[in-house]
């Protein structure tokens, strides 16, 4: 429980307004796992179930933090992000995925990800990089 | 009368003429008896008559040949048709002594009756002891001492039983002779045989009539009726003709059919009869002769009566006249009968029949061939078809067999990436919540749950890359590619993988295809090469995508390899599909090679399939 009393520290001097963070994922369980991993210090303005529900939802929400999957049927999360970046959009990317892996860490980070989790470690690494991504630092779960 | 003396003249010239000759002929002139046969042939009718010049063509072939020894052949002719003066007679006989004036004939021949009454009358004066053959029309014909001869009486009749079978309708015979004394005598002996056959025929005699107005009666014939010739050497007019040139006038201008007795009008337009036939009697009297040269007695042998005739018919008179040639009397002999095209030409036509039937027949049997080779032909352009449509559905159901397995490969690798994976990704997160909050001991357990659980999102993560990496698809090849050169590291085969302006992204099917032969060739290089070290080189230029794999094994027989499985064919295959060429170069101990060259068109294809 040390990690989250040093953020609950440094949450009042860095960002005073909660982030506001748009969840992607096609599993609806993985989203609840995120939400509940992100509150109450993080706002989910919003869910997509798919990459193009994203585009649409960032369009309209405006988040501070988009966290986006990357296996989705259809787009993938990494086409997302590109096309986020190629729009202008200023939200930050960090991707939560399942790809413990090297190449899909340098693939996130081409497409203009912020940050790296992965989803075995939601519970402790989501809410820090969600916030290092506000703060415009990048954040990499440990890969095996 | 100027031609009668003119004739005189001719004969007291010939009589000189023959004195003449005699008293020249040389003192040693000798006649050797012993090897010469000495024949004096007597006609009775003038020397272009129809039966001297058959009997001078047929009796000396005759003599000479049954005699087999020189034979002096000597001929004269007694035209008394023409010189019937009585003192024609006295100097023909006074020729005759003097031309044969010290010849012994061996045999004196009187053709007719009148050549017979010379003979009979001067015989002793003129030739001595010589033997006599004669013919004779006169069945009174007698000649004294040693002789011997055939009475061939003269049968007008026999032609008008002809005529009843002929032409069974005809009730008028208009019989034709002439003025001169011999036409006169035959007449009487006409009349006198068809005395009989007068209640089955009404006669006309055409006696004596000038030549002119007898054409001109004959062409005025009524129905049934038939013209009978029977002799005219001149006639009402005083003029003298050949009796044969007569013939040709009278069948010229006669309507109706001319029927005659003997067998020289044959070929002369009259259409036939039982005629008398001149050269079988020359035949007789010759054979007669023989005997009596042979040796034997004349006068031994007697005199017969024989009977010569024949009945004989003109074909072409039976056509102009439409005579039915089935009422022919059975043994008759039909002259000029025109062969039918058949007979004349049946060897060609028969010829010509057969080399059409052979033609037919090889031309038939050409075209049966031809059938056949145009079945065979289609059968086989068939087959090629079907062959051809079963190699492709063939390679379509390979392609799709390909295919289906890649779906379902990336289907399987989906489903426990996103799904399985993803469950146990949410198992880990809870059980790490579960482990913060725990007692010491639960946590124990949870932190054994959770390893375990890690082990297993390892194990799915291996397995659906495997069975599909999902890098494929989601970040493309390069990567895709790294790791296949990381698990051949893994194996102990060291891999040297390079790559430069590799288009980004590629479509999705090319991407694994080419993932899938780098994959099949890595595979080769280390099962069966035995490989050391191995290069894969990918390279994107101008023209298209080039990818290269070679390695330092130990090679192989790449035909016998194409058959053996080693993944060669679905390489090829593969790489059909996206329209790609597949090249492999390996000799034993030399290594292997693989080449492959994608076109830029197929680096552009849109993405048609998800997998």
């Amino acid at each position: 429980m040390t990690a989250p009393s040093v953020l609950e520290v440094s949450l009042p001097t860095t960002s005073p307004e909660p982030v506001r963070v748009l969840l992607v994922d096609d599993n609806d369980s993985m989203i609840a796992r995120a939400a509940a991993a992100l509150t109450p210090r993080c706002v989910v303005v919003g869910t997509a179930h798919s990459g193009a529900e994203a585009l649409d939802a960032v369009g309209t929400l405006r988040p501070d933090v988009v966290v986006l999957d990357i296996s989705m049927p259809g787009m993938t999360g990494l086409e997302v992000a590109s096309t986020l970046r190629h729009q202008g959009s200023t939200a930050a990317v960090v991707f939560l995925t399942v790809h413990d892996d090297e190449d899909f860490l340098h693939a996130a980070q081409e497409a203009g990800g912020t940050g790296f989790v992965v989803k075995r470690r939601l519970a402790s690494d989501l809410i820090v990089a969600v916030q290092e991504a506000r703060a415009g630092r990048s954040f990499v779960s440990a890969l095996s | 009368m100027t031609i009668r003396s003119r004739y005189w003249s001719f004969s007291q010239v010939m009589l000189v003429l023959v004195v003449v000759l005699c008293e020249l002929a040389p003192a040693s002139f000798a006649w050797a008896a012993d090897e010469h046969k000495r024949i004096l042939v007597l006609y009775s009718t003038r020397r272009d008559a129809e039966f001297s010049i058959v009997g001078e063509d047929v009796l000396p072939k005759i003599l000479d040949a049954g005699l087999g020894r020189d034979l002096d052949y000597y001929s004269e002719f007694i035209d008394v048709t023409r010189f019937p003066d009585p003192s024609y007679r006295v100097a023909f006989g006074d020729f005759i002594r003097l031309k044969y004036q010290g010849i012994p004939f061996d045999l004196v021949i009187a053709m007719g009756d009148v050549a017979a009454a010379f003979v009979a009358t001067d015989r002793v004066r003129l030739f001595q002891e010589a033997p006599v053959v004669f013919l004779a029309n006169n069945r009174d014909t007698r000649i004294a001492g040693n002789s011997s001869g055939f009475i061939l009486e003269r049968s007008f009749s026999g032609t008008l039983r002809v005529i009843e079978q002929l032409q069974p309708d005809v009730k008028n015979v208009f019989v034709v002779t002439g003025a001169a004394p011999a036409d006169r005598a035959f007449e009487r002996l006409a009349r006198e045989q068809f005395r009989p056959f007068e209640s089955r025929f009404a006669f006309t005699y055409l006696s004596a009539l000038r030549a002119s107005d007898l054409e001109q009666r004959l062409a005025g014939l009524p129905e049934h009726s038939i013209v009978y010739y029977v002799l005219v050497t001149e006639d009402g007019a005083g003029n003298k003709f050949h009796p044969l040139e007569f013939v040709d006038r009278i069948t010229a201008a006669a309507n109706r059919p001319t029927y005659s007795w003997v067998d020289s009008v044959v070929d002369h337009g009259v259409l036939g009869g039982d005629l008398y036939i001149q050269k079988a009697a020359v035949e007789s009297i010759g054979r007669l002769a023989l005997r009596v040269l042979h040796g034997e007695r004349a006068d031994g042998i007697g005199t017969s009566a024989i009977n010569l005739n024949a009945v004989q018919i003109d074909w072409r008179q039976l056509q102009r006249w439409g005579i039915n040639e089935a009422r022919v009397p059975s043994g008759a002999l039909v002259l000029f009968r025109e062969a039918s095209l058949w007979d004349r030409y049946n060897i060609y036509i028969l010829g010509a029949v057969g080399i059409l039937l052979i033609q037919s027949g090889l031309i038939a049997g050409l075209l049966v061939q031809r059938v056949r080779r145009y079945r065979a032909e289609r059968e086989l352009r068939t087959s090629q078809e079907a062959l051809r449509a079963s190699y492709e559905r063939l390679r379509d159901l390979s392609g799709r067999l390909l295919h289906a397995q890649e779906s379902e490969r990336a289907r399987i690798a989906r489903e426990l990436h996103d799904d399985i994976s993803q469950q146990i990704s949410l198992l880990v997160i809870d059980l790490g919540l579960m482990r913060d909050d725990a007692e010491p001991q639960t946590r124990r357990l949870t932190n054994e749950a959770l390893s375990r659980a890690e082990g297993i999102v390892r194990s799915l993560h291996d397995l659906s890359h495997r069975l599909h990496p999902p890098k494929l698809r989601l970040i493309g090849l390069v990567p895709a590619l790294r790791d296949l050169q990381h698990e051949m590291s893994q194996l102990g085969v060291p891999v040297t993988f390079t790559h430069e302006n590799v288009p980004m992204p590629l479509p999705l099917e090319l991407t694994l295809c080419l993932f899938r032969v780098v994959q099949e060739a890595l595979q080769n290089a280390y099962k069966y090469s035995h490989a050391r070290h191995v290069s894969v080189h990918l390279r994107g230029g101008s023209e298209g995508l080039t990818l290269t794999v070679s390695d330092d094994g130990v090679g192989f027989d790449v035909d016998e390899a194409w058959g053996k499985g080693m993944g060669l064919i679905s390489m090829g295959e593969r790489l059909e599909a996206v329209g790609g060429t597949f090249k492999i170069s390996s000799k034993p101990d030399q290594g292997t090679k693989v080449n492959v060259f994608v076109p830029l068109s197929a680096l552009r294809a849109p993405e048609t399939v998800s997998v």
